[in-house]
């Protein structure tokens, strides 16, 4: 079953948040908050808010974008995450 | 939160903000380049942050839709890009921040006859400090103006890159993209080596 799937049933109560969350852990699927609340129509805002329940309880992680905070740590580190990125986009 | 590789696929996120006025083609920039359909993510505001309605003088609308293109590429070194396309609208300019948040940069998209339209997103990402280019949209291939033309009627400095760009052009969207890595490298390199 696909995660939005999930989201979906236990949105509309054909399942329960924690039977739900206990399926997202289970699987290895990694989506794009902005591309769930497009697949399902729902406001990205409420994605936001389920995802960091769902968080909360253990099931899943939220993977933020690393620019930011390597930028602050690391020159360096930044350089090498944009020099990955310009070799991959020269790439396809 | 979480930073750097996900635990699970140890994929890494990196986004790229997509910027220009309405209907200046950023819908056509994302669907050129990104392995899915562009996505159509709509944001539910009511009419207190979005402003007036004017649809709806009775007031029995409270709420309106915003969409954003939303697009996604796979890149070797287990990175997976993000295009985020801005909302066009002047009310939804409030949105661009958080899109702007954690973006290596961005593409400010240009329809030379209409250039006025685009000024809005740079001033947005000057201010914010966000690296950006200018990307002048040629459609059928026409370069309509020269880039320093270009950058005198847009008001950048010599340090903001121009490139020209089909926007349905696989390859032309693929440059340009390249073009913001690159700027936001050199940035990063300069101040480390000014530090």
């Amino acid at each position: 079953m696909k995660i939005q799937e999930v989201i979906l049933k236990a949105m509309s109560g054909k399942l329960k948040w924690w039977e739900a969350a206990e399926i997202i852990a289970h699987s290895r699927k990694e989506i794009a908050i902005v591309e769930l609340a497009a697949n399902l129509e729902v406001p990205v805002g409420v994605i936001r808010v389920l995802a960091a329940d769902l968080r909360d309880q253990g099931a899943i992680t939220i993977t933020e974008p690393p620019t930011e905070t390597v930028s602050d740590s690391s020159d360096n580190d930044y350089a090498e995450l944009l020099h990955k990125v310009l070799d991959g986009i020269r790439a396809l | 939160m979480g930073s750097g590789p996900s635990e699970r696929t140890g994929l890494t996120p990196v986004k790229i903000v997509v910027a220009g006025g309405f209907g200046v083609g950023k819908t056509t920039f994302v669907g050129a380049i990104s392995e899915i359909e562009p996505l159509r993510s709509e944001a539910i505001i009511t009419d207190a942050s979005a402003g007036i309605d004017e649809l709806y003088p009775d007031g029995t609308k409270t709420e309106t839709t915003v969409a954003m293109d939303f697009g996604r590429i796979s890149l070797k070194h287990r990175l997976v890009l993000y295009l985020f396309g801005t909302p066009g609208q002047d009310r939804f300019h409030f949105m661009w921040d958080e899109l702007a948040r954690g973006a290596i940069g961005a593409v400010v998209l240009v329809d030379t006859r209409r250039i006025d339209a685009c000024f809005a997103a740079i001033d947005f990402f000057e201010k914010r400090g966000t690296p950006f280019v200018v990307a002048v949209n040629t459609f059928h291939g026409r370069r309509i103006h020269e880039p320093e033309l270009v950058r005198e009627a847009l008001r950048i400095g010599p340090e903001v890159p121009i490139v020209y760009c089909d926007a349905r052009v696989r390859v032309d969207v693929q440059r340009t993209l390249m073009a913001v890595v690159e700027h936001t490298l050199e940035r990063v390199m300069s101040e480390a080596a000014a530090s």
